[in-house]
């Protein structure tokens, strides 16, 4: 299966003329399928439009419906597949650490077969999985050209990262150069190959992967890079009852991983509820202000040597919004930013040696925060 | 992911094991307290205390129940037959000495009784949480079983407590009041804690203060506080009617026996417990107090019975000074010092008070006659207290709170202006003068830690000589008819008209018209014919006036002074019996004259026109008593000197209130405590009951904040506070289990805090008052409902709840 994923799409995907019109997309006027008929990207493609999204009960039966079938395929895991749908709703990207054999694959894998392809002829699919090896090149990410000795043309053929959904495993132990490659997909949502840029979906998530104790032989994410991942969820061991289950029921639970009575959500369904999200939640000065001054704090404190970058604060409001809707709210409360700081800011921030657990400095400065706007609640005007 | 924090856990559990601990130890001390010596006490004490150990340990070990109970009760038999053998085999004894057996026996025994059943108990209750009930039994058992006497509100008892009382100057009602409390305090807390109910630390603490507010309230309000005949013994609890120094007559104060002319005795036997008091009182708490005390409780009890206890306290006080003055004693002087036959010798050199004289004064009577009260009132077969509002105005009843002239002064003719000062070491319920007042103002106390009160006074003292006195008219033209007829009722028995006249027919004619000389022609004959023994009581008889005049003619001053007046009043003389103190004008020193309670006196009193009421006293030629003890000297130079001191207490405030005059120090300070504490509480209570009434009266924009205040507050009451960095939509969460509606409300709350605001409030749902009001009344009901929580209303006694929701 990794062996599969790791460098070339399960299928060859279809040859696109690079010198072309100076069409810049690889984008495909047909249909796309395969010899027997089949679609070539994903199990599920359609061409039909669901009806637009326009409200937050709209956006949130898309939470509900990614997190029903989510929760369906993994157990144990519910506070980890709400942080990704609010990823996959705010535009974010999510770094995970966690053990191996803890689910991610199969998170991923639950996340990309709940999304229908609606724009079948991009070229895009819906899921891969890349993984990270220390002789990994950025054009085994990205793709590639290749001369096609048929018609004596160079046609381009995309990478792995050509995907909705973008399962980098183990990105640290790659060489900064291919995590670089990943940088400028992350940030610009393009890719440049032989010096043409190539524009991925507007629908384009990365959930990356690292061993937090198995640091032998790895490159650290830079700063940089990691400033780009909306969380860094650190995830642990799931509860031994959830554990207990899945052993259990480990044979129907894999059968029913990709159960068809559960409704599945199209793409631009979810491009519609992000829209609506940061349209319609509505976001309070003081809440602005209490993000601001959270940086503030994060910069004026000792035990943080770097504190939160701007972006992070930019970045922290549409994830906001997307945690607000999933509690059915019109609002971002300070509930929100309760639930969410210590996984938007602990990987921002560089700590001093010595300094505590970075989620437990980051709670404590946000919880000063939060109980000055807890308290601005009860005062009148 | 740290789990949901559990709603139920209490900060305070963890205190149940040392309560438990300490509550059973007490308990077991207790019931041991009066079977055992100090080393069985304390083995008891430890005993249970490991008992209670070891119970919970093996309670909670994984021994089969059956085994543990085994062991338990081998122990016990076998602790049990070595505390048996100590004591009853030769071996224990011959090794260490019998004294050291006896001792190892009772520890032993002891021990083994409190450990084995207390940790059965325990180690019962531990696996099953019904049985604490046993314990609880046992602890409320105990403390029942130590204060077994007190049952039917008697607050004097058990002794033990009510003495200790006494001699750290408390009052009883209020040390038993606190026990209680703190008793059901501990109890109470035991209780919250094993069943694990939450509840605040305020809570608890708000509970104490309240019961010391309401044990203060009732001291102020006086509501517990029994009629001076009261059996509940508080009579001496502080407030005062105690020692009554009045002669001995059968209910001399309350005149209950008056038609009937009731047995002295009864009235003695009080009059004798009050006397144990002012010894006790006078002498500062040392150990003649005990006996004395001791001795009260029985006498409000049964009635009788206190002398021989009286006698008791006052001997062991006194008998210092009896022994340095033994036998140096000089016959009584005129006129006769009439004591009170209840007293003992010791008894009636009882200090009472200290009267400084400021202007000197040689009473022509040889005698300094403190008048207290005035009988003239005929009731039956004796004289009582006026009832009328027009006679006796000259006695002033009350104590002055300011300078006051006193009504019907006497006319100044043949009198001299006479300053004094009064310091009491016992409380009086009335003041008393020199004969007769002018004026009364109150003064500071010099030294409150020996006296209880301290007042001035201005008489009009008699100078005029007897002999001057011939001559003058009887009785006060001003007076109405009614008030003379009320001097001059004579007794019904003519038997004294018909004396009256046989001693008055042995003078000249026109001398036998003159009131004074008559007067002193019956004292003459009374001096001569009667006899002074306070041995005579004339108890049991309807007239005792009668049954001493008429027939063994031996009787003390009250016979005296009722005979005198009768015969008088029988000549047309208008007379009454003044009462209070009379000392010989030789026992003064310098201007120190010490009164005692020996010093007590009734005389006969006459009223001559143009000099008011004159002190005509009988003095029995005839005495047949043991002449009094003289005045210890040094006593009076010493009272003497303190009281002339000046006050050094600033907060002695002697135009105060009575009630803080009366208190010592220390409590008065504690009263000032519980007036702030009180006044915080109710200051506390106010804006806690604004708080909550406030959603009521609230406008449609500001509902989601008074609304969620009052929310907050509920939660607050019952142990709910949201910890500091927690969000509200946290906290709400937590306490969902228990009240669901307020999440609800806190989402209302938030979304009228953080929603959009260019929304008009009129659309918005968070504003709607019926929701907030519907929200509210859910919450109080599923708060009042939970499961693990206090009833609302002990909940709502916690004061400063406000002051933890946030």
């Amino acid at each position: 299966m990794s062996n599969v994923n790791r460098t070339v799409p399960a299928e060859p995907a279809r040859p696109v003329d690079i010198t072309g019109g100076g069409e810049e997309e690889a984008v495909s006027t047909k249909p796309v399928s395969g010899e027997d008929g089949r679609p070539l990207q994903s199990k599920y493609v359609t061409d039909k439009l669901a009806p637009p999204i326009t409200d937050l009960e709209g956006a949130f039966g898309v939470f509900h419906r990614i997190r029903q079938r989510l929760r369906a395929a993994v157990h144990g895991r519910d506070d980890v597949i709400d942080l990704i749908i609010i990823a996959v709703l705010a535009d974010g990207h999510v770094l995970l650490e966690d053990f191996p054999g803890s689910g991610k694959t199969t998170l991923a894998k639950a996340l990309g077969d709940c999304i229908i392809d609606d724009k079948p002829d991009d070229n895009i699919v819906t899921i891969r999985r890349i993984q990270f090896t220390p002789d990994l090149l950025p054009s085994d990410v990205t793709g590639t050209t290749v001369f096609d000795p048929n018609t004596n043309r160079f046609f381009f053929r995309p990478g792995p990262i050509f995907a909705h959904v973008v399962l980098a495993d183990e990105i640290n132990r790659t060489s900064p150069k291919v995590q670089s490659a990943l940088l400028e997909a992350m940030a610009e949502k393009q890719v440049t190959v032989d010096n043409r840029t190539r524009q991925l979906d507007p629908f384009f998530l990365v959930i990356a992967t690292q061993n937090p104790l198995d640091l032998a032989g790895t490159f650290p994410l830079p700063n940089a890079q990691l400033d780009r991942f909306l969380f860094k969820i650190r995830m642990t061991h799931i509860a031994p009852q959830a554990e207990y289950e899945i052993l259990k029921n480990f044979r129907t639970l894999k059968a029913s991983a990709d159960r068809d009575d559960l409704p599945r959500v199209t793409r631009t369904e979810i491009l519609d509820a992000r829209t609506v999200v940061a349209n319609q939640i509505f976001v309070d000065d003081k809440v602005h202000q209490a993000l601001v001054s959270i940086g503030q704090r994060t910069r004026n404190d000792e035990r943080i040597l770097q504190g939160a970058s701007t972006r992070a604060l930019v970045l922290s409001v549409p994830a906001l919004q997307a945690r607000a809707m999933t509690q059915r709210r019109n609002y971002v409360s300070s509930d929100d930013i309760d639930a969410l700081c210590d996984k938007i800011f602990s990987h921002r921030l560089e700590f001093a040696p010595g300094a505590d657990e970075p989620a437990k400095v980051v709670k404590e400065l946000c919880g000063q925060e939060l109980e000055r706007l807890a308290k601005g609640s009860l005062q009148r005007g | 992911m740290r789990g949901p924090k559990r709603v139920g856990d209490s900060k305070l559990r963890w205190l149940r094991h040392p309560l438990r601990v300490l509550a059973l130890t007490a308990a077991a001390m207790c019931l041991a307290w009066p079977l055992a010596t100090g080393a069985g006490v304390v083995s008891a004490g430890v005993g249970a205390a490991l008992g209670v150990i070891v119970g919970e340990l093996l309670g909670q070990s994984r021994l089969r129940a059956p085994v543990v109970f085994g062991l338990l009760a081998v122990g016990f038999a076998v602790t049990g037959f070595l505390g048996h053998m100590s004591t009853h085999s030769e071996l224990v004894p011959g090794m260490v000495g019998p004294a050291m057996a006896l001792k190892v026996g009772t520890v032993l025994r002891f021990g083994c009784f409190a450990f084995f059943p207390l940790a059965l108990v325990r180690a019962a209750a531990a696996r099953r949480p019904t049985v604490a009930a046993l314990e609880l039994a046992f602890v409320v058992a105990s403390l029942t079983f130590l204060f077994a006497a007190h049952r039917g509100g008697v607050i004097a008892r058990p002794l033990w407590l009510s003495d200790w009382a006494w001699r750290h100057e408390l009052d009883p009602a209020n040390v038993l009041m606190v026990i209680g409390a703190a008793a059901f305090l501990l109890l109470a807390a035991i209780m919250w804690a094993e069943t694990g109910k939450r509840v605040s630390a305020l809570t608890a603490l708000a509970l104490p203060a309240l019961a010391a507010l309401l044990i203060s309230l009732f001291n102020l309000k006086n509501l517990p506080k029994p009629k001076d005949e009261n059996e509940l013994g508080l009579t001496s609890a502080g407030h005062g009617e105690p020692p009554n120094p009045t002669p001995p007559w059968s209910g001399a104060s309350g005149g209950n026996n008056g038609q009937d002319g009731g047995p002295p005795t009864d009235g003695g036997g009080n009059d004798g417990g009050d006397g144990g008091e002012s010894a006790d009182a006078a002498d500062g708490g040392d150990g003649g107090g005990e006996g004395a005390d001791a001795s009260d409780a029985d006498g409000g009890g049964s009635g009788q019975g206190a002398d021989a206890s009286d006698a008791d306290g006052g001997g062991s006080s006194q008998s210092t000074d009896a022994s340095d003055d033994g036998g140096g004693g000089t016959p009584p002087p005129q006129p006769p010092n009439v004591e009170d036959p209840q007293q003992s010798e010791d008894q009636k050199q009882a200090p009472m008070a200290v009267v400084i004289l400021g202007d000197d004064y040689d009473p022509p009577a040889q005698a300094f006659y403190l008048r207290q009260e005035a009988w003239s009132q005929f009731a039956g077969a004796r004289l009582v207290a006026t009832t009328r509002g027009d006679a006796d105005r000259d006695v002033p009843a009350e104590y002055p709170t300011r300078g006051v002239p006193v009504q019907d002064a006497p006319p100044e003719a043949g009198r001299k202006v006479v300053r004094a000062r009064v310091v009491m070491l016992v409380e009086h319920k009335r003041p008393f003068a020199l004969e007769t007042p002018r004026a009364m103002a109150p003064m500071k106390n010099p030294n409150p830690q020996r006296f209880v009160r301290a007042y001035r006074f201005e008489a009009l003292s008699q100078v005029a000589d007897y002999p001057t006195l011939v001559g003058k008219k009887s009785g006060n033209p001003e007076w109405s008819p009614e008030v003379r007829d009320y001097y001059l009722r004579p007794p019904e028995d003519p038997r004294f008209a018909e004396l009256a006249k046989k001693i008055v027919s042995g003078l000249p004619e026109p001398k036998r018209k003159d009131p004074f000389i008559a007067a002193v022609a019956v004292k003459k004959w009374m001096d001569k014919n009667l006899i002074y023994s306070t041995k005579h009581r004339h108890a049991g008889v309807n007239d005792p006036t009668a049954d001493f005049l008429f027939g063994d003619k031996t009787g003390y001053c009250v016979h005296f002074a009722h005979s005198a007046v009768f015969l008088w009043r029988s000549l047309g003389i208008p007379a009454r019996i003044g009462t209070g103190y009379m000392v010989n004008a030789e026992a003064r020193e310098g201007s120190t004259v010490l009164v005692r309670a020996g010093d007590a006196h009734a005389w006969p009193e006459l009223y001559l026109e143009g000099l008011g009421w004159v002190v005509l006293d009988i003095a029995a030629e005839r005495n047949i008593d043991p002449p009094p003890k003289p005045v210890n000297k040094e006593e009076e130079k010493k009272l003497g000197q303190m009281a002339r001191e000046e006050p050094t207490d600033p907060l002695e405030n002697p135009s105060g209130d009575q009630i803080l005059q009366k208190r010592r120090d220390p409590s008065r300070v504690l009263l000032y405590a519980l007036v702030a504490l009180g006044a915080l509480l109710g200051a506390f209570y106010l804006v806690k009951g604004w708080r909550r009434l406030a959603p009521r009266f609230a406008s449609r924009r500001a509902m989601p904040r008074v609304g969620y205040r009052a929310a907050l507050d509920v939660l607050s009451e019952a142990g709910f506070t949201r910890e500091t960095g927690e969000t509200r939509e946290r906290f709400a969460r937590r306490v969902a289990r228990v009240a669901p509606a307020f999440e609800e409300l806190t989402a209302m709350h938030m979304a009228a805090y953080l929603g959009d605001p260019s929304v008009p409030i009129a659309e918005r749902g968070e504003f709607a008052r019926a929701a907030w009001k519907k929200g509210l009344g859910d919450l109080k009901k599923q708060v009042g409902r939970a499961p693990k929580s206090l009833p609302l209303f002990l909940c709502w006694l916690n004061p400063v709840s406000f002051i933890t929701s946030r």
